[in-house]
């Protein structure tokens, strides 16, 4: 690092005519007061996420008469941990928890998978009428679950998937409109040299899918499995409609089990709110890097 | 390239083998009950202490009579589609405890043959319709004289004043209002207005709490909306047009958009922010579960309750029930072990516990010792308004929920646009009408 600097300073300096070397300061304070009006508009608008993040963390602390103390209190005098410890034990929650991973692990695995291969044949081979059937696939996005909902229900009972998370879980190997939309976009923008050289050594479709195309895609695979994570992880009416035993069920429902007849118990619902919502903010952590790659790179918001 | 594409299968073969593994090895729907057995499914809709109270009604029960329950929770379980989806898959539970709110929706599955005629099963488990309180009897059978839907308990709407409140005013606390005249004019003494012309207390809001329901006061002003016998919707009657003016009147007088600005920043119900307990308001009408919530947030407020108050002609001293209902949905395999288990579950001895912290009722005329609430003021008043014939379940039609949104639609019209409500009445009656004879 140290040693890279004063050759870019140098750099810089030749392009600087000795008159105007006394604004320089001045440049420098211009970038940094950029630089801070940009930090500062970042900051202000990340608060407006964070705040109501924050918001929930200190609720889950409070009992309920700081809760809605007013003015409000943001931090509790007394750290109220016992929140978590009921809400943990409202439900089976180390249960749930289990329920949910492994619906939330196979379909993200399901949606990598049948996904990229999808979006594959729609991008990088050339067939007649791909272009129509891509648009017949986008318009499934429109057909909301509830329509589907009592087919799908039919169907899976005819099969004897009811009350297993097999209904959960296969559909996401069938593909996604939206993934594969996602996904098209970006492979469509890997060189076509690439496939044609890898062709040229013989290589079929499948192999530059697995081995070209593929390890190209980290990024937009990354943005596929935070999506389908997200979506996984917080789905109700699935769960709902398709497990019929409490044994199964996951978060989700979960959190609606909380509540009583008459009272939220919003306290409990803030813990169980916090410990829903750090599963999230760690992978999108992890992912993050890849994350805003793909989705500047397909030009598609999030 | 074999070897990758072998690969990618072996690789999805796997998963679909651990998938197995995670698979249920048997389900435990009602599949798997039979006639004989005394096993049954239960779906009950509430999570929390409802649900432990729930757990604890089942295990006594199964220890009692050797029965096992399947329970599941099913939130919201009519509304969601799960049940739709499992009756028209075959797959029913034996039984579903609905949700005070959806009663009516029971009722319209009931009216569409969704559900099972329990007569013969309520006959065999010594059920005698004579002990249940009038007012449920309206919901339990259709106009064919079938009873469909047995209700476990309910809740009453009640008017709640501040003693306090009502002293300051010269009011006086032990004689509240019986009449809509009356009301106005203790509203009118209990407003207090500041010098920018902003609100400092109302003295009611009717659009709130249990008043922003919609069938509290056309049914309070005596409208019947809805005719079993006949199958025809009754929106434009005098009662509802009345009902609608006089909230009209109340928008007149204080301008809605000011009482939305100072209503704007209230809490629930349970919340020490609601308006009651702040004592920005000092009259509402809530069920009788608010008297547990005003003793957990705000302890100190002095109040009184009252039943809800009416016009002359007017449904007097009633409220409008929000019964939880057991139900057995068409293809139940064990109705009999399900209706066995339901009449267990409503009785006043076991419904004590919870009647004893919220104030419901059960739907017996007699009542039980178990239950703690002698020389409660809000109870007397809870059961005085349960026993009376004017009480019932309004709009018990398959198009209730509709039913609900255009009379919201057209309330708000009403107090926002001061609209002509017999025009916009005629307009919904028609529409709903129609929408009901295609189903």
């Amino acid at each position: 690092m140290k040693m890279t600097l004063p050759a870019e300073e140098s750099k810089h300096q030749r392009t600087i005519l000795p008159n105007q070397k006394q604004v320089r300061p001045l440049t420098r304070a211009n970038k940094y007061m950029n630089k801070f009006l940009v930090y500062l508009i970042l900051i202000l608008f990340s608060l407006a996420f964070v705040v109501p993040f924050l918001w929930l963390i200190s609720g889950s602390l409070k009992d309920s008469s700081e809760l809605f103390a007013d003015p409000p209190v943001w931090i509790p005098e007394v750290l109220n941990w016992s929140n978590y410890k009921e809400a943990f034990s409202a439900f089976p929650f180390w249960l749930y928890l289990k329920n949910t991973l492994i619906v939330v692990v196979f379909t993200c695995i399901g949606a990598v998978l049948s996904n990229s291969l999808i979006a594959y044949g729609f991008s990088r081979i050339e067939w007649k009428y791909r272009d129509g059937i891509f648009i017949i696939v986008l318009a499934t996005l429109m057909l909301p679950f509830q329509v589907i909902m009592i087919p799908l229900f039919l169907l899976f009972k005819e099969i004897g998937w009811i009350g297993s998370f097999y209904p959960l879980i296969v559909p996401h190997f069938f593909g996604n409109a939206f993934f594969i939309f996602l996904l098209r976009q970006f492979f469509k923008g890997i060189p076509k040299e690439l496939s044609e050289a890898a062709k040229m050594d013989g290589a079929n479709e499948f192999t530059v899918y697995w081995k070209v195309i593929l390890p190209l895609s980290k990024p937009i695979l990354a943005t596929v499995v935070i999506f389908q994570f997200i979506e996984a992880w917080r789905d109700f009416l699935g769960p709902l409609i398709f497990l019929s035993d409490n044994s199964r069920y996951t978060l989700s429902l979960g959190v609606q089990q909380i509540m009583s007849q008459n009272d939220p118990r919003w306290g409990l619902l803030m813990a169980i709110g916090v410990a829903m919502t750090l599963p999230i903010i760690i992978i999108f952590f992890f992912l993050q890097r890849y994350f805003i790659e793909g989705i500047t790179f397909t030009g598609t918001k999030g | 390239m074999k070897k990758t594409v072998s690969m990618f299968l072996i690789s999805f073969l796997v998963i679909m083998l651990v998938l197995s593994g995670c698979s249920s090895s048997g389900s435990s729907s009602s599949s798997t009950s039979n006639e004989n057995s005394k096993e049954f499914t239960y779906w009950y809709p509430w999570g929390g202490d409802s649900e432990k109270w729930d757990k604890e009604r089942i295990a006594d029960y199964e220890e009692e009579t050797g029965s096992k329950v399947n329970a599941v929770y099913v939130p919201d379980g009519i509304t969601n589609g799960k049940l739709l989806s499992a009756i028209s898959g075959g797959n029913p539970p034996d039984l579903v405890l609905g949700d005070g709110n959806d009663y009516q929706l029971a009722y319209s599955l009931a009216s569409q043959g969704a559900l099972e005629p329990l007569d013969e099963y309520l006959e065999k488990a010594g059920f005698d319709e004579i002990t249940v309180l009038d007012g449920f009897r309206d919901l339990m059978k259709l106009p064919d004289g079938k009873t469909y839907i047995l209700p476990q308990d309910s809740n009453v709407n009640l008017l709640y004043y501040n003693v306090d409140m009502f002293e300051a005013a010269g009011l006086d606390p032990e004689n509240p209002p019986k009449t809509i005249e009356e009301l106005d004019k203790a509203s009118e003494k209990l407003t207090k207005v500041k010098d920018d012309g902003s609100f400092e207390t109302l003295g009611f809001i009717p659009w709130i709490d249990a008043g922003e329901d919609p069938y509290t006061w056309p049914w309070a002003f005596g409208a019947n909306m809805y005719d079993t016998e006949t199958q025809k919707i009754a929106l434009n009657e005098q009662p509802m047009i009345d009902a609608f003016k006089w909230m009209d009147s109340y928008a007149v007088k204080y301008n809605p958009e000011k009482i939305k600005s100072f209503t704007s920043g209230f809490g629930g119900a349970f919340s020490p922010d609601h308006p009651f307990m702040t004592g920005k308001v000092a009259m509402t009408v809530s069920g009788n579960w608010f008297a547990n919530a005003l003793k957990i947030y705000s302890p100190d407020t002095k109040y009184k309750v009252a039943p809800i108050p009416s016009p002359p002609g007017g449904r007097k001293d009633s409220t409008v029930f929000g019964t939880n209902v057991f139900f057995i949905p068409k293809g139940a395999k064990n109705p009999q072990e399900a209706i066995n288990f339901a009449l267990y579950g409503n009785q006043d001895k076991v419904l004590a516990d919870n009647i004893n912290i919220w104030r419901s009722i059960s739907i017996w005329k007699e009542k039980s010792d178990a239950i703690t609430w002698d020389n409660d003021h809000v109870y007397e008043t809870v059961l005085n308004v349960a026993d009376s014939p004017d009480s019932g379940h309004p709009a018990l039609t398959s198009v209730a929920s509709e039913m609900g949104d255009e009379i919201t639609s057209i309330r708000d019209d009403v107090i926002y646009n001061h609209a002509d409500p017999a025009e916009l009445l005629q307009k919904s009656q028609d529409k709903l009408q129609e929408k009901l004879d295609k189903k």
